[in-house]
């Protein structure tokens, strides 16, 4: 066994590992000196309300990264959830609103999983046309105007808080509990690592590939239909262009938190890492009043910085 | 006899099932509206696709490796904001043509150096480009604060690119150079060998470095000649103007048939690919179809366009295993 020591070889690997980690501390401590305001309450608060909405789906995302597979179809399906559920509140009340819409989430999951699992499409391709299609049908089904809705107990749920917490962050904390238990301790999730590690070898040792690969989607759709209705439990709306940077943020967060595209490896615990990281940043940004353009331009570059330094660490890891 | 000219009709059915569907689709909107099929519409189809077209085109290269661009639509819109800014600067259309250009080329060539130097795959190139898009859409709104630019356009070399049949010859000239390219030259046979095994590409001895970031190079320098184009026909510069063109350019490449996998592939294909969906929306148009009602077709057009190459490519790998059987 190699032992480990302290000298500057591992010392450097060891910072290129955690280099998420490393850039969000240096962040707080920058903040501590620059704008204290960061720390208030409120403004905790703020930043875990916020990034809990689409970290529920950055949860899925995650595991179908791990099955070598990913959605960008998840956007869409926000946003088609958005506008359903408003619908069927203000024709079928909360409770009805709630299982269709999840439902919906899921047979649009199931749509996608069929074109990647069965038909053995690309998930790019495949995504890419459910995208196009169901955010045609939301936009279609709205006439491309937002709608609203005034059910009173949406509303209360809306206005739910402990000390500031929302709601969302309470379903982000069980999604993210669920999700851990469900790919390390049970059959299904280790089947999911080990159909991202290696297709063929998962397939030759009797593990049910195609079902792995089918169930991740059929997980976005429901964690995108449930973050879709997070959404609208706050702003009582739905709305074809709601979410569009969805799919692409959530893999960046799974990306940033340390989950590597090749599949195979990784976890949702991560994923929590990447999705902080990145409110933070957004935060810390708009309060250092940092204008939109220069935030995206910043935004862009930690990314592209992330993923080099993790593919040298891996580089390095490897030789 | 028969049977076999049978069989013939259903290969060359299940070859050209897309070409079919939008013959078939071309057919009943020229009888619902005869205008549909005049030189016109066609020259006005193809225009307005020229510039997708030309961007679609420059990305195939990086599909046949393997790799993604989807950091095309923010290079239309930095380099459509450069050209303009340095005609109302006052320098010469060449030099502003070239600025263009050059910009295109330089991120192509970041995007090329950032993925070799991992030896990314289709996953890095894909999260890297996308970071690169962000990156590079930022700095196409810094100039102008997000702002529209009217460009001073004088009547010359900049203006004559983007008026009349100019978008279309620009955009099927440099179609048919890339084809020819592909198919004819050793660098063009070294695309498909690192598409489809890059490793054996490395230990045959083809230096696949270089090469790849020169596949990131042309899609980057195709985006600027895009972006001028489309800054010629406008007179003016929208920082936002390549917002989603990565999407559109992909589907049209596999609408046309090349695969995402790699290693495969035509320039021709994808010009039919982005022809095709051109077509497509245009009969849709004018069969009153909203824009929206479009989108839903457009999806499901590129999930069935693929599944019928899926479906054809099992069929055959069949075909081949039971004569190999029937041989045996």
């Amino acid at each position: 066994m190699k032992k480990l020591t302290l000298d500057r070889d591992n010392l450097k690997t060891f910072f290129i590992r955690n280099a998420v980690s490393m850039i969000l501390v240096i962040f707080v401590i920058v903040m501590l000196f620059v704008k204290r305001s960061f720390f208030l309450w409120d403004n905790i608060v703020n930043i875990i309300n916020e990034c809990s909405v689409y970290g529920v789906t950055a949860c899925a995302m995650t595991a179908a990264i791990i099955c070598g597979e990913f959605d960008l179809s998840a956007s869409s399906v926000f946003a088609w959830s958005t506008v359903l559920f408003v619908l069927c509140c203000n024709t079928f009340g909360l409770a009805a609103a709630f299982v269709i819409t999840l439902v919906c989430g899921a047979a649009m999951g199931a749509f996608n999983g069929l074109l990647v699992a069965k038909i053995k499409m690309s998930a790019f391709v495949a995504t890419l046309g459910t995208m196009t299609a169901i955010k045609g049908l939301a936009y279609v089904v709205t006439d491309a105007q937002p709608i609203n809705t005034n059910n009173e107990t949406l509303y209360q749920i809306g206005q739910f808080n402990i000390l500031g917490i929302t709601l969302a962050p309470l379903v982000f904390a069980a999604v993210i509990v669920i999700f851990i238990w469900f790919l390390k301790y049970t059959r299904f999730g280790r089947n999911i690592y080990a159909t991202g590690g290696n297709y063929e070898v998962a397939r030759l040792s009797g593990i049910n590939v195609e079902f792995s690969k089918f169930i991740v989607f059929v997980l976005l759709g429901v964690c995108a239909a449930i973050s879709g209705m997070l959404y609208c439990s706050r702003i009582m709306a739905g709305w074809a262009p709601y979410g569009s940077d969805l799919a692409l943020y959530c893999v960046a967060a799974t990306v940033i938190g340390g989950t590597s595209l090749m599949g195979g490896s990784g976890g949702v615990h991560k994923t929590i890492i990447g999705v902080l990281v990145m409110a933070v940043l957004f935060n810390a940004l708009t309060l250092l009043n940092v204008d939109g353009s220069m935030q995206k331009f910043i935004r862009g570059l930690v990314l592209i910085i992330v993923i080099m330094l993790d593919a040298v660490a891996n580089m390095r890891s490897k030789s | 006899m028969n049977r076999n000219a049978a069989k013939v009709l259903k290969n060359f059915i299940q070859d050209n099932a897309i070409f079919i569907v939008v013959l078939i689709l071309i057919i009943v909107t020229a009888i619902i509206e005869p205008s549909f099929i005049t030189w016109d519409n066609l020259l006005n189809i193809l225009r307005q696709n020229a510039v997708i077209g030309i961007v679609a085109v420059g990305m195939t290269y990086c599909i046949i490796a393997g790799l993604f661009d989807l950091s095309v639509g923010s290079i239309v819109s930095l380099s459509g904001v450069i050209v303009i800014l340095s005609i109302n600067a006052g320098v010469s259309d060449y030099i502003a043509v070239a600025y263009g250009l050059l910009a295109g080329i330089a991120v192509g060539v970041v995007n090329g150096l950032l993925v070799s130097l991992i030896n990314g795959r289709s996953g890095e190139a894909f999260i890297i480009t996308y970071g690169m898009q962000v990156v590079v859409a930022a700095i196409a709104l810094f100039p102008s604060n997000g702002l529209f630019i009217a460009g001073r356009v004088q009547p010359g070399f900049f203006m004559s690119l983007g008026q009349g049949i100019m978008p279309i010859v620009i955009f099927l000239g440099l179609a048919a150079i890339l084809q020819f390219v592909l198919v004819k030259t050793r660098y063009g046979r070294q695309l498909c060998y690192i598409g489809s095994n890059i490793n054996a590409a490395r230990m045959s001895g083809i230096r696949v470095k270089p090469n790849r970031v020169s596949y990131f190079a042309i899609s980057g320098f195709m985006s600027g000649i895009a972006a001028i184009v489309l800054c010629s026909r406008v007179t003016s510069s929208n920082p936002t103007a390549g917002l989603g063109y990565e999407m559109d350019a992909i589907a049209g490449i596999v609408v046309g048939g090349t695969s995402l996998m790699g290693g495969s592939g035509s320039v021709l294909r994808t010009v039919l690919g982005i022809i095709i969906i051109g077509i497509m929306s245009n009969a849709l148009n004018i069969l009153g179809i909203t824009a929206y009602h479009q989108q839903i077709v457009k999806g499901l057009l590129i999930i069935a366009a693929v599944s019928v190459d899926i479906w054809n490519k099992r069929i055959k790998v069949r075909e081949m295993s039971n004569e190999k059987a029937y041989i045996g």
